[in-house]
């Protein structure tokens, strides 16, 4: 398929804004989303609505189908076994009710550490310091270099007899770096360390097999590759779960209930307490289906030119200062954060908006790394598979004339 | 010096013969550029109103029965809105402050920088404007 072809399948790119053909570059923050996913969506309103893993009846049924084939789907997309796979509404949903699950199984005790990268996004920090202020644990932060890059050299230095998990992103949000996870999981369970990857960016730009990877808990969420929203993951090793408590009690996740005693359900329907989301979930599996479609020769060829023109094109301008360089160019994904020399992020996202261009400024939900870097916020654009090098070029224009107009 | 609503007035007049957004942003930059200048003794925690996006730094003084106002941001087109938030508000009487309805932003097709994204400095600073006025009312 070329990029043309595969461009007629996502509606909302012939959308006008301003009266300008939208240049959509906000995919780190959500992407667009297929007919397929659509269509999937509606149809589980208006043919396969009711309630599932409850009734007999035949919709009842067809639904749970539904349901629990996306189950067999995602598993089958991250390289897990199904009853590994937990439903929630998102990246963030499945990082807090880790936390949660893991103090209730009393995994932690006062003293104990958590090593955090310092390119996290929000979602991988905050419950984790929340979880520390009630449970008495230290945090420690694995630092990143100018580059961007997880400085490695540190890790084990860093790793104490204490160090219970190791939170890092697969592929950090604002640096759009591939992080070396392989070789963090291994220093880390070689400390006696888990690993929970945050997969937001990762799932939609990498081919992932949480087995070779062989991470502990594998979190993401569905609307940034292209299904539904109010979506997502938690992936855990089944010995790991089997030993977690349940997060919410309530619904088709108990197994028998007493007032004197109530038994919950097996991995992993005891993590999914209450009426799920039933339209979204199924949305997986054309999602998945779009995934792969787009993990061709001829996609990876253009998100290349784009990456290599882009490229160029900052580093021509003194006054464009890029975020996230790793050494080898081949770990960086198409997405790039910048600050530009005298001109306000904020500013640059509100013209680029009027161009008809859509990205992201701000701080990206990461403000340690801000800190790291001296600036207040950055302007961000990330590509999608359907981003053609001509927006690049429109883009590089715009923010050429947004430069100019601010100085 | 003209009222509240003659300042208003003039502003929706000014923003209406602007067809293109760009030409818009060009006049806020503008303005921005020439809002007087926030003395940096003044730029402290206190002050700053912190957001995801730009920063603004306000201060209030209450003279003579009247409010007063300085303001700055690190980002030029909030800083010419916030030009703009000064030549409506500024030396007004709470009583006049208290009277308007805080729409002429709308009104000269800014409100996405309005936007209610996380502390957005903006909508901060008017929400302010409009708690000093109802305090000293």
């Amino acid at each position: 398929m070329n990029i043309d072809q595969i461009r007629a399948l996502f509606p909302q790119l012939k959308q006008e804004v301003y009266g300008r053909r939208l240049v959509y570059l906000d995919n780190a923050a959500t992407s667009l989303r297929p007919a397929s996913v659509l269509e999937k969506w509606q149809e589980m309103s208006t043919r396969y609505n009711s309630n599932i893993h409850r009734a007999v009846h035949k919709t009842a049924v067809d639904a749970t189908e539904e349901y629990e084939s996306s189950r067999a789907a995602v598993a089958a997309f991250i390289g897990a076994g199904t009853e590994e796979i937990i439903f929630t509404s998102g990246t963030t949903h499945s990082v807090n009710m880790l936390a949660v699950m893991l103090e209730r199984a009393s995994f932690f005790t006062e003293g104990d550490e958590i090593l955090i990268a310092e390119s996290e996004h929000h979602s991988n920090i905050v419950p984790w310091q929340m979880l520390s202020e009630r449970k008495g644990l230290k945090i420690k932060v694995l630092p990143v270099d100018d580059r961007g890059e997880l400085q490695l050299s540190a890790l084990p230095g860093l790793l104490t007899s204490r160090t219970k998990l190791c939170c890092v992103a697969q592929i950090s949000n604002v640096l759009g770096i591939v992080n070396p996870v392989e070789e963090i999981v291994r220093i880390c369970h070689a400390n006696g360390t888990l690993v929970l990857l945050d997969g937001a960016q990762g799932a939609v730009h990498l081919a992932t097999d949480v087995k070779s990877i062989d991470c502990d808990f594998y979190a993401f969420s569905g609307h940034k590759m292209y299904a539904a929203p109010g979506t997502g993951v938690l992936y855990g090793k089944k010995q790991l779960l089997e030993n977690l408590p349940p997060y919410m009690g309530g619904g088709e996740m108990i197994e028998s209930v007493g007032w004197d005693k109530t038994t919950f359900a097996p991995i992993p329907r005891r993590f999914e307490a209450g009426t799920q989301n039933l339209s979204g979930v199924p949305t997986f599996k054309p999602a998945i289906e779009m995934c792969k479609l787009l993990r061709s020769r001829e996609i990876e060829n253009n998100s290349k030119a784009i990456c290599e023109y882009l490229g160029r094109f900052f580093s021509s301008n003194p006054d464009i200062t890029v975020f996230g360089r790793p050494e080898d160019p081949s770990k960086k994904i198409p997405l790039f954060s910048i600050a530009v020399n005298g001109a306000h992020h904020e500013d640059l996202a509100l013209i680029l908006d009027k161009m008809g261009i859509a990205t992201r400024s701000g701080q990206m939900c990461a403000e340690p790394l801000m800190d790291r870097f001296g600036v207040t916020g950055m302007l961000r654009i990330s590509f999608a598979p359907y981003n053609t090098l001509e927006e690049a070029e429109y883009f590089a224009e715009c923010l050429q004339k947004a430069i100019n107009m601010l100085k | 010096m003209s009222t509240l609503e003659e300042a208003k007035a003039a502003i929706i007049d000014e923003f209406s013969m602007f067809d293109e957004w760009l030409d818009k942003y060009e006049y806020l930059i503008e303005m921005g550029k020439n809002l007087d200048v926030f003395p940096v003794e003044l730029k402290t925690d206190d002050r700053l109103i912190k957001g995801c996006q730009s920063r603004v730094w306000l201060d209030t003084r209450f003279e003579d029965g009247k409010l007063f106002f300085r303001a700055d941001s690190d980002a030029i087109i909030t800083k010419g809105i916030i030009s703009l938030l000064i030549q409506v508000y500024n030396g007004r009487t709470p009583a006049e402050i208290n009277a308007d309805s805080f729409d002429f932003v709308e009104k000269i097709g800014l409100k996405e920088n309005l936007s209610p994204t996380r502390a957005n400095g903006l909508t901060s600073m008017i929400e302010t404007i409009r708690k000093e006025a109802e305090k000293h009312a």
